[in-house]
């Protein structure tokens, strides 16, 4: 991962990432600004599929990169940005599901309740596509461990290798939560039955 | 089979994360939160050999609970450097 992105950088005249960190050590915001632009899709769409929730996703984005600044003294630059920034989102990502999970959701079902603003209601049905809220339902009801494997694996294209180092744990546990998950999503998403997803699986660009 | 139901699924999934875009002024945002942001420094107090994790303290905790307290500062500072903990 590193070598083709020192190689491509260097290609293109671009400031490696190492580069950048030593000048953020020094108190440099510009090359966090540069840090952001290169990586605020990887770290916006890894938050987004663990999530679920936009606005939650914008917010990690935000606190991803001021924990890059704020603990910059202790980046090692002889090694890759990347994984260091993949870590950081899951994590970060995993505390925010569980925060969620445990005060804000019920506040927000008995807010629903007295309102009356059910979310399978008409109105928030037409309002969010169904099959994709079918596609987030199916993550959401991944474990958290699971969620965060699959997401690293099918959404950033990681391999397991890369996965295991990531997350700090065994190369088989990653494939076993991979295996598990894939089943779930199989499942869930009606994959098995030969029922083509025409209008979620266009290709992506 | 496996590679035709992984290919489905990557496709599905990174269609559904590409509906949605990072904020627009993101950059801005960040930029104006960081430069109120202290930076954190090297702090080699930390690398003093601790007996005692006085700074979480343990509702009713005695002497014998140094095992839970020691397992949250290393979480605690794995964590604000992105490290995850094993313990």
């Amino acid at each position: 991962m590193e070598v083709c992105q020192s190689l491509s950088a260097e290609r293109e005249g671009l400031v490696l990432d190492s580069d950048l960190v030593r000048s953020l050590q020094t108190g440099n915001l510009e090359a966090l600004g540069v840090l952001y632009d290169r990586h605020q899709r990887l770290v916006f769409r890894t938050a987004l599929a663990i999530t679920g929730d936009a606005e939650a996703a914008a917010d990690l984005l935000q606190e991803v990169f001021l924990r890059l600044h704020r603990f910059a003294s202790h980046i090692d630059v002889g090694r890759p940005l990347e994984p260091w920034l993949y870590r950081m989102t899951t994590n970060l990502s995993y505390t925010w599901v569980k925060r969620h999970n445990r005060l804000l959701r019920p506040l927000e079902d008995v807010a629903d309740w007295i309102t009356g603003n059910r979310k399978d209601s008409p109105a928030v049905r037409t309002e969010m596509d169904e099959s994709w809220r079918q596609v987030q339902q199916a993550i959401s009801s991944l474990p958290l461990s699971h969620r965060g494997v699959v997401v690293l694996y099918y959404v950033d294209e990681l391999s397991v290798q890369e996965i295991a180092k990531i997350l700090s744990i065994p190369v088989g546990t990653v494939k076993s939560r991979l295996h598990y998950g894939r089943q779930a999503l199989k499942k869930s998403l009606d994959l098995s039955q030969d029922r083509i997803f025409t209008e979620l699986t266009y290709e992506f660009t | 089979m496996n590679g035709n139901i992984d290919s489905t699924i990557s496709r599905i999934l990174k269609n559904w994360v590409s509906r949605h875009q990072p904020p627009a002024y993101g950059r801005a945002r960040l930029l104006l939160a960081a430069a109120d942001t202290p930076r954190k420094k090297h702090n080699f107090l930390a690398l003093i050999p601790r007996t005692e994790f006085n700074d979480y303290p343990i509702p009713g905790s005695n002497g014998n609970e140094w095992a839970p307290a020691m397992f949250t500062w290393f979480f605690e500072q794995s964590f604000q450097t992105g490290i995850q903990a094993r313990v």
